[in-house]
């Protein structure tokens, strides 16, 4: 254990420079994940082409399916420190329902899935919808709207990989994780840096270090600060100056694609897989590490815990959770708590990318050893996370509420800055959640093109395509896909983290139901699954849309952002679209002629039964 | 070393075949679950019984004795404080022996069945 004497607080106030460290572990990743796509690229060459791209051939082993099936994406990764930061103990509640995920994920589902999938020869979930009640319609709505939530996780988590390589930069002078990055600070260096006359540039120190939402505001402020001609000659300069989405934005976003896009065409979905699986393993690693040093220069948990009520409130240890803005906000009361441990629960067992994994394990065998092995591992990620940045807020007391996403960088660097080889330990644990948006990417790159190839294309435009076209076309798939997310990124969007929740959760809304009426319901009928789908996601969306207008009351409960959803009666919106789906899908069910009992059979009673149904 | 299929046979031979049925009235007596199916539905169930404990306890603990406390009040437990200890770690750590209970010994191993040949359509029903 290192016990480093506190010169620590003044190092927070400065800004930390990241160093080469990152950089280099940033480029170990991608070349890690380039040489995994090609070890992948190998072992797919087995089977078909359809079964081994998309589906690995079924030949997930315990780890690869335990680590990897319902792990969290990058986004929730940065996201999650912060509110430990900004809310304190409380955020461990939060995120409680994760001791019971490995059980719930695999051991709900799991089997069903897995058996299903091979009796019918399902390879996306889809495939398992339209064969279970030899429901073309089916199928396609189901591949509709996998598309439609995986459309909004895809666009942010490209944001999140761009926004991991500009930090890495060693010169980029910043840490911004953060998404509400201002639209325009002028910082001392760029002022400096700006080429224009002395006079123009002296009125500008007033500018410096303002942050501004909008390019409008920043350039009334301006016209205040200049004269009318100034501003017209100069304005381009300053624009260009102050925009802190630069270059070094679009480079990180052009790398990250080509990596995440060129393994994901080599390996396919084992390529997905592998890396995560690499990935969450560099997580561990890094969790752990950080774990021991910051707790160690901490002096101890019970001392950070102290420290870091001395530096908020008593409201940092207790729920419903420290309020930094003081006005009157419960980050967690009671109603939301109780949500929480829905929302991991049910958001793990019914995620569609989590779904095809489970369809793809080996066996059984696989499928229950994952049940333990990730539920060692959840436990030592998820506790060990809070307690760092409980140490966090006892050692940099005074992060900004816009760069809270910044903790886990910044305790890096700084309980590694004594150490010998520490730049590159520091790099290793900046590099997880960059490993963790390519493993996403990478993931729901192979769900999206799977759904537009095979249960578009394939079934619905061209049935006898052969192994040649279909290879083609599932990696013009990939690549549009790919473009269309860089497009969408031009314009970074905001709200990262709120879409990221609300992609998870309108998913879970509307697959858990159906994907449970599918597996152990014989009466379920089409026009029920149908009904529990547009139930679910019609709740979800109809909750957000009225909380993001700012109709409903102003709650004041959860975290502080616009893209937030009306909480009604305190509750996720959630588990009211799990209530309307669930509701519809039964009352529609029962409602509607009983299904075929010849198709029923055949994926519900014993094989000798079918053939003799009289013994 | 994959054995898929050795514990299930030991399992084929301990459960009764007609120890499941749907209350449907619809559907031939005779009916008996697919042996999968009827063990997803045992396990299933477990596993809600566990959810439903754990939030229980955990959300109920924690709103009781970690909600409105003065910081006169803080006491540790391992350096956790003391409603997190109790509320959140302790039942943790039963939920991962739970789990290796559960996945080690409780879920059965079972044989999910021969892979449909691809060019075949689903349950060579049609409907493409």
């Amino acid at each position: 254990m290192i016990r480093v004497a506190h010169p620590v607080l003044a190092v927070s106030a400065s800004e930390p420079s990241v160093g080469y460290g990152a950089l280099a572990a940033l480029i170990v990743f991608i070349a890690a994940s380039m040489w995994i796509g090609l070890l992948a690229n190998k072992a797919m060459q087995s089977g078909t082409f359809m079964k081994g791209f998309f589906l690995g051939n079924r030949g997930l082993g315990a780890w690869a399916l335990a680590l990897t099936a319902t792990v969290q994406s990058g986004g929730t990764f940065m996201g999650f420190p912060s509110l430990v930061y900004t809310h304190g103990w409380i955020v461990a509640l939060w995120i409680a329902g994760y001791m019971v995920v490995p059980i719930t994920g695999f051991g709900v589902l799991g089997k069903r899935m897995a058996q299903l999938s091979r009796r019918t020869g399902a390879i996306t979930v889809p495939d398992l919808f339209r064969a279970r009640f030899n429901s073309p319609a089916l199928g396609l709505a189901a591949s509709l709207f996998i598309m439609f939530y995986m459309a909004f996780m895809m666009v942010a988590q490209f944001k999140s990989g761009a926004l991991v390589m500009k930090l890495a930069w060693p010169s980029s002078g910043t840490l911004a994780l953060s998404e509400d990055a201002p639209a325009f600070e002028l910082t001392t260096q760029k002022l400096h840096e700006l080429d224009i006359p002395a006079e123009a540039a002296g009125k500008l120190t007033a500018l410096v270090d303002q942050r501004f939402s909008t390019i409008d505001e920043a350039k009334a402020t301006l016209a205040e600060l200049l004269t009318k001609d100034e501003l017209d000659r100069h304005w381009a300069k300053i624009l260009v100056a102050g925009q802190p989405i630069d270059w070094l934005f679009y480079i990180g976003l052009g790398i990250f694609t080509v990596t995440v896009v060129g393994y994901t065409l080599l390996g396919g979905f084992l390529a997905a897989v592998w890396t995560d699986l690499f990935q969450s393993v560099m997580m561990l690693i890094g969790v752990l590490v950080l774990f021991v040093l910051a707790v160690s220069l901490a002096g101890g948990m019970e001392a950070a815990t102290r420290d870091a009520v001395a530096n908020t409130s008593s409201d940092f240890a207790f729920g419903p959770g420290y309020d930094p803005k003081h006005e009157g906000r419960a980050y967690l009361p009671l109603g939301l708590a109780f949500s929480f441990f829905w929302v991991w629960v049910y958001a793990g067992l019914s995620s569609p990318a989590g779904m095809v994994r489970v369809m793809a394990g080996k066996s059984t065998e696989v499928i229950r050893k994952s049940i333990y092995l990730l539920s060692g591992y959840n436990l030592l990620i998820y506790l060990p996370l809070v307690v760092i940045c409980v140490c966090g807020r006892a050692l940099i007391p005074d992060l900004p509420p816009g760069k809270t996403d910044e903790i886990i960088p910044r305790l890096a660097l700084l309980t590694t800055a004594k150490l010998t080889g520490g730049s590159f330990i520091a790099g290793l644990i900046l590099a997880a959640p960059f490993g963790a948006v390519m493993a996403t990417v990478s993931s729901y790159l192979v769900v999206l093109a799977s759904g537009l190839v095979r249960d578009v294309y394939q079934r619905f435009i061209n049935p006898e395509a052969g192994t040649h076209e279909l290879r083609r076309l599932s990696y013009l798939a990939m690549v549009i896909v790919g473009a269309v997310a860089v497009a969408a990124n031009i314009r970074p969007v905001d709200y990262l983290q709120a879409i990221v929740v609300f992609s998870g959760t309108g998913a879970s809304a509307t697959f858990c139901v159906p994907a449970l009426m599918l597996a152990f319901w014989r009466r379920t009928t089409v026009a029920g699954m149908l009904a529990a789908m547009i139930g679910g996601t019609g709740t979800m969306v109809t909750l957000y849309a009225l909380g993001i207008a700012g109709l409903g009351e102003e709650t004041l409960i959860g975290p502080v952002t616009k893209f937030h959803p009306y909480f009604l009666l305190g509750i996720d919106p959630l588990l009211w679209g799990l209530s309307v789906s669930f509701a519809a899908g039964i009352l529609v069910s029962l409602c509607t002629r009983p299904p075929d009992e010849s198709l029923v059979s055949r994926l519900f009673d014993a094989e000798q039964n079918i053939e003799s149904p009289s013994s | 070393m994959e054995i898929p299929n050795a514990r299930r046979d030991v399992a084929a031979e301990a459960a009764p075949l007609e120890s499941h049925r749907l209350p449907e009235g619809l559907e031939m007596p005779e009916r008996v679950d697919d042996p999968v199916l009827r063990s997803a539905k045992r396990e299933g169930l477990v596993v809600l019984a566990a959810w439903l404990a754990a939030m229980t306890y955990t959300v109920g603990y924690c709103y009781l004795h970690g909600y409105g406390r003065t910081a006169e009040s803080l006491t540790f437990v391992f350096g956790f404080p003391d409603w997190v200890f109790w509320g959140i770690v302790a039942p943790w750590l039963v939920c991962v022996a739970f789990s290796f209970y559960f996945g080690a010994t409780f879920v059965r191993d079972e044989d999910l069945g021969e892979e449909l040949p691809e060019q075949e359509d689903e349950l060579g029903l049609g409907g493409g």
